[in-house]
């Protein structure tokens, strides 16, 4: 059953709503002992293999009616937490190291029980206990969440108009560019990586990059206030399309961005530029994406058809396609094996392509000075304020 | 169309309201004093059931305390003196500024055309042309203002083209990632607002009018400015409005056409839920609508709003 | 042209500042629909002419469907906030202290489409508890899942969004009816709905068709609201939304916007030239009877 179908049902209920109907509120077909298909509300960064996620599907084996969602943090809590969202779905994506915690907090999502996935086991190492993301799919020592892909959060520049590869966040602030850099429109990435730089190039003490306190918010401000006036910035860039449209355009020559942004702009720009992503020596902001069973979905017994999907998620199918499409890091072992035995799907030079972007990842994640995302951080209302001054100025 | 019900023993003449074509026993129904009544009341309960109480529900929350991921009862008053502290009262002052401009620029490039429309063209005609302004909105705005981006940039339509002409050497980049930027898609945006509105409030002004104007000697700035804006006040009044709210509110021209940190109420609104912030949101949300009331209030001081939605005489 | 006293060059002159304007807002609709025909898509220094994108577009179910949910609520829209505006219009009318009413109706649009999404989706829960408390007192399960995220509370946001516009509008083209000819109409014997729906809609018939379209056109576009109060589907605007955060508009996605924007522009500027072209000759003709001699 597709979407479409999927849809009437929902359309039905809905009708049937106004008028009353007795059965109004169940949705016929499903029972509280076994689901049949995933109710799924997932971005569209969490497929590979086709245009839509019948892909994902055949391989799970499970059938999937997928809503879209964007990538703010506060549709899920808004959803889940305060509207009927665990009526609708029974999984979903988001953040992890911070949308967890917060979801399963407020008792949205449930505990997993990974037994029940095989692949776990070829799980990057990590994310097991003590591992340096651990706390990214934890809460209060349990499991809530299934990563799919992470990555390093660094700098696109274009390297034919620029001519050198740069290895530092501050070749952002050179006068040279004034007026042709880009920074990420939202305080968590930009903040992280710039107070990364502060603190590597040692202009500001910066006790935890990833949950600054407010005077350590404030001086990394003042930093970006002072550059933001001298027109160091063009703009402050927000969505997909808008990030590559900038670096794809020639309209800026370097801009903090997510790599995916780097890899499609790089496509689009033919021989006229040359967008490479940079590894910087004093850091990135790492990130992950992790997906979710809703506690409406374990009401609907659908943890059977969740821990199938869950298991294509840490299948090497998905890390070498999603490598492959996207860029983003796989989250498991034996990509490369992967794609050794899949000469058909991954030829010569995809693959040598594909193992040197997986080297850059790991030599991004080797930096001293990275620091993972975190979505709710203690002075979440010093950030806030801040970045409003920072907007003002 | 049936005049005259004898039927009933009434007389034909005499105004009576109970003078009716329905059968009597469907007169509970459709009888002036029957249910028919309350129809018009159906908006109004609408509204206060599906708004007036969610909203009142956003001003309870604006006072709440927040909580790192929700907020709970209490009364505080620390998202309005948030937003008075730290910079987002002048980013909210400077987006109705911007705004205002949008109005302006719209009502001068918009309005003549509604002018011309009705005036000149063939009455039947008329709602056809005026239909031309509907087509762009067809397609989403999102993606209609994402088109203006290599429009107005750099290496843009607009620049390659001055470069070509020799009218300038380097490319202008005012027109983009700046508040001009955020004005020009504004505008672009949302002119037919304005075409639409001065189009309808002009079918107040009766043809002659023009041509008792032009008989009585008076210049055409003359009758623009003491005759016909008079009449299409209402019009203008609404596109105005309309405007005016959507540029306010409408992350979308920011967001993609504005520079670093620029930012309207509805971004300022957007940034606040984004962290999970709900009591600031709604605290601006609260600002927003306490705006609105206080410039009806100075409009309608100035201008007498009501004569504004009075039928014309 | 219809003013004999008028300058020729001026009339053509106002002509030419409207296309020129027309023109100008459509550019960006021109320059999606040439995006449309590019193999690479948006943004890319490289131009592949292809209808690929096209051939393909009616069969993406995800976009064929999200475009019938965008329909289905802009028909859902229009049925509800178009007779509701005239309502309103109508009481507004009648009514002595029309500012407090009209304050109300405009409200809405003064609040962010964030914030009112936000409100109604408590409220919805709540209002969904409440039920649910009722029915179970009645020992019936018939009030269940009415106000559950789904069409119908997508719907009532859209209706919240567009009504003051449609109020509006209808309001202004009322303002030049004359409240006599009902009062008229009554005194011959015509019941209230009689009055309205023969003497008074005909004159502000197109007053009301205006609303409609542009309750259509404010319905296509809304993402937020809807995005907040709908349940398991997607309409275009969405879907668009979506693509453009997190993985770009896809070929498809202009394809379709292609379509949606081409139809219409077809189909009005068709109707235009018939319209125009007939309204000339039917001058011409007029004047003929009047002036045999002269009008040639």
């Amino acid at each position: 059953m597709d979407q479409h179908e999927f849809n009437r049902r929902f359309f039905l209920k809905g009708l049937a709503g106004i008028t009353g109907a007795a059965m109004a509120g169940y949705v016929p077909g499903l029972s509280a002992a076994e689901a049949e298909e995933l109710r799924c509300w997932f971005s569209g960064i969490a497929k590979v293999g086709a245009k839509d996620f019948s892909a994902m599907a055949a391989h799970a084996g499970v059938e999937l009616a997928v809503t879209t969602k964007s990538a703010r943090a506060d549709e899920a809590i808004q959803k889940m937490v305060v509207g009927d969202g665990n009526k609708l779905f029974d999984a979903l994506t988001d953040n992890g190291g911070g949308m967890e915690d917060a979801l399963a907090s407020q008792k949205a999502i449930v505990p997993l029980d990974v037994s029940q996935i095989p692949n776990w086991n070829n799980i990057l190492p990590m994310y097991n206990e003590g591992g340096l993301s651990a706390d990214t799919v934890r809460y209060d020592g349990k499991i809530y969440a299934v990563p799919y892909i992470s990555n390093a959060d660094s700098m696109a520049y274009d390297y034919k108009a620029l001519g050198f590869h740069p290895d530092s966040w501050g070749v952002m602030f050179d006068s040279q560019f004034k007026g042709y850099v880009a920074l990420q429109n939202d305080f968590g990435p930009t903040l992280t990586n710039m107070a990364c730089y502060l603190k590597g190039s040692g202009q500001v003490e910066i006790e935890n990059v990833g949950d600054m306190k407010p005077d350590e918010v404030k001086a990394v401000c003042q930093f970006l206030i002072k550059y933001k006036k001298k027109g160091q910035f063009r703009t402050f860039w927000d969505g997909f399309q808008n990030g590559v449209s900038l670096l794809a355009s020639g309209e800026v020559l370097m801009s903090s961005c997510w790599e995916p942004v780097a890899l499609v702009a790089n496509k689009k720009t033919g021989d006229k530029r040359e967008i490479l992503y940079g590894t910087m020596k004093e850091g990135h902001q790492l990130w992950n994406n992790v997906v979710m069973l809703s506690k409406g979905g374990r009401k609907r017994g659908a943890d059977a058809l969740f821990y199938k999907l869950a298991n294509v998620y840490l299948s090497t199918w998905f890390g070498a396609n999603t490598l492959k499409s996207y860029g983003f890091a796989p989250q498991m072992t034996g990509v490369n094996e992967y794609m050794d035995a899949n000469p058909d799907e991954f030829d010569g030079n995809t693959r040598k392509v594909l193992q040197q972007r997986l080297a850059d990842k790991n030599a991004r994640y080797a930096v001293k000075g990275n620091a993972w995302q975190n979505v709710f951080p203690t002075h979440l209302r010093a950030y806030q304020d801040w970045w409003a001054r920072l907007q003002a100025a | 169309m049936a005049v005259s019900h004898a039927k009933h023993g009434q007389p034909l003449m005499g105004g009576s309201r109970n003078i009716t074509a329905s059968p009597d026993r469907w007169r509970w129904l459709t009888g002036e004093d029957g249910l028919q009544k309350w129809v018009f009341y159906i908006p109004a309960l609408f509204m206060v059931f599906f708004f007036i109480i969610p909203l009142a529900l956003t001003m309870v929350w604006s006072v709440f305390e927040r909580t790192r991921f929700w907020m709970e009862p209490g009364f505080t008053l620390f998202a309005y003196e948030t937003f008075f502290t730290s910079a987002r009262a002048e980013n909210y002052l400077f987006s109705m500024i911007h705004s205002a401009w949008a109005v302006a620029i719209s009502f001068v490039i918009g309005f003549p055309i509604a002018v011309f429309v009705r005036r000149r063209i063939p009455q039947i005609a008329q709602h056809r042309v005026i239909l031309l302004f509907i087509l762009p909105f067809m397609i989403s705005e999102l993606v209609r203002v994402f088109a203006l981006r290599p429009v107005l940039g750099r290496h843009g339509l607009i620049n390659n083209l001055l470069i070509q002409l020799g009218i300038i050497d380097e490319p202008i980049s005012v027109i983009l990632f700046t508040p001009v930027g955020v004005v020009i898609g504004d505008v672009l945006s949302f002119l037919p607002f304005m075409v639409f509105a001065g189009f309808l409030a002009m079918e107040a002004v009766q043809k002659y009018v023009f041509e008792v104007c032009d008989d009585l000697g008076a210049s055409a700035l003359r009758t623009f400015r003491d005759v016909i804006i008079p009449l299409a006040a209402p019009g203008i009044f609404a596109g105005g409005v309309f405007i005016f709210v959507n540029s306010l509110g409408g992350a979308l021209v920011p967001t993609i056409l504005g520079g670093p940190g620029a930012v309207n109420a509805g971004m300022i609104v957007n940034q606040a839920i984004v962290a999970v912030d709900f009591p600031l949101a709604m605290a601006i949300s609260t600002i927003m609508i306490a705006t609105m009331i206080l410039l009806l209030y100075i409009g309608h001081r100035v201008f007498d709003l009501t004569k504004i939605l009075e039928p014309i005489q | 042209m219809l003013d004999e006293h008028g300058n020729v060059w001026s009339y053509r002159a106002k002509w030419a500042y409207l296309l020129f304007v027309v023109f100008v807002l459509l550019l960006p609709v021109f320059y999606i629909i040439y995006i449309s025909f590019n193999e690479h898509g948006f943004g890319a220094a490289i131009y592949e002419f292809t209808v690929d994108w096209y051939r393909v577009v009616l069969g993406d179910k995800m976009l064929v469907a999200s475009l019938e949910w965008t329909l289905y609520l802009a028909v859902g829209a229009v049925a509800s906030a178009v007779p509701l505006g005239l309502l309103a219009a109508k009481f507004c009318k009648r009514s002595h202290n029309k500012v407090p009413f009209v304050t109300l109706m405009l409200m809405p649009l003064f609040v962010p489409a964030d914030i009112m999404g936000s409100s109604l989706l408590v409220f919805f829960k709540n209002l969904s508890k409440f039920f649910e408390w009722f029915s179970d007192s009645l020992g019936v399960t018939w009030f269940y899942g009415w106000f559950d995220l789904g069409f119908l509370t997508a719907l009532i946001g859209q209706i919240i969004y567009t009504l003051p516009y449609a109020f509006i509008v209808i309001l202004i083209t009322m303002s030049r009816y004359r409240v006599q000819q009902t009062e008229a109409a009554r005194s011959c014997g015509a019941t209230g709905w009689q009055a309205f729906w023969h003497v008074e809609f005909p004159q502000i018939r197109a007053g009301v068709f205006s609303a409609c379209a542009f309750v259509t056109i404010l319905s296509f576009n809304e993402a937020t609201r809807t995005a907040l109060l709908k349940g398991g589907f997607d309409t275009f605007t969405n879907v668009l939304v979506s693509e453009m955060l997190n993985i770009g508009m896809s070929g498809e996605s202009y394809a379709m916007a292609g379509i949606m924007s081409v139809t219409p522009m077809v189909v009005i500027g068709g109707i235009l030239t018939y319209t125009l072209v007939r309204s000339d000759r039917l001058a011409r003709v007029a004047r003929a009877k009047a002036e045999p001699i002269m009008s040639t």
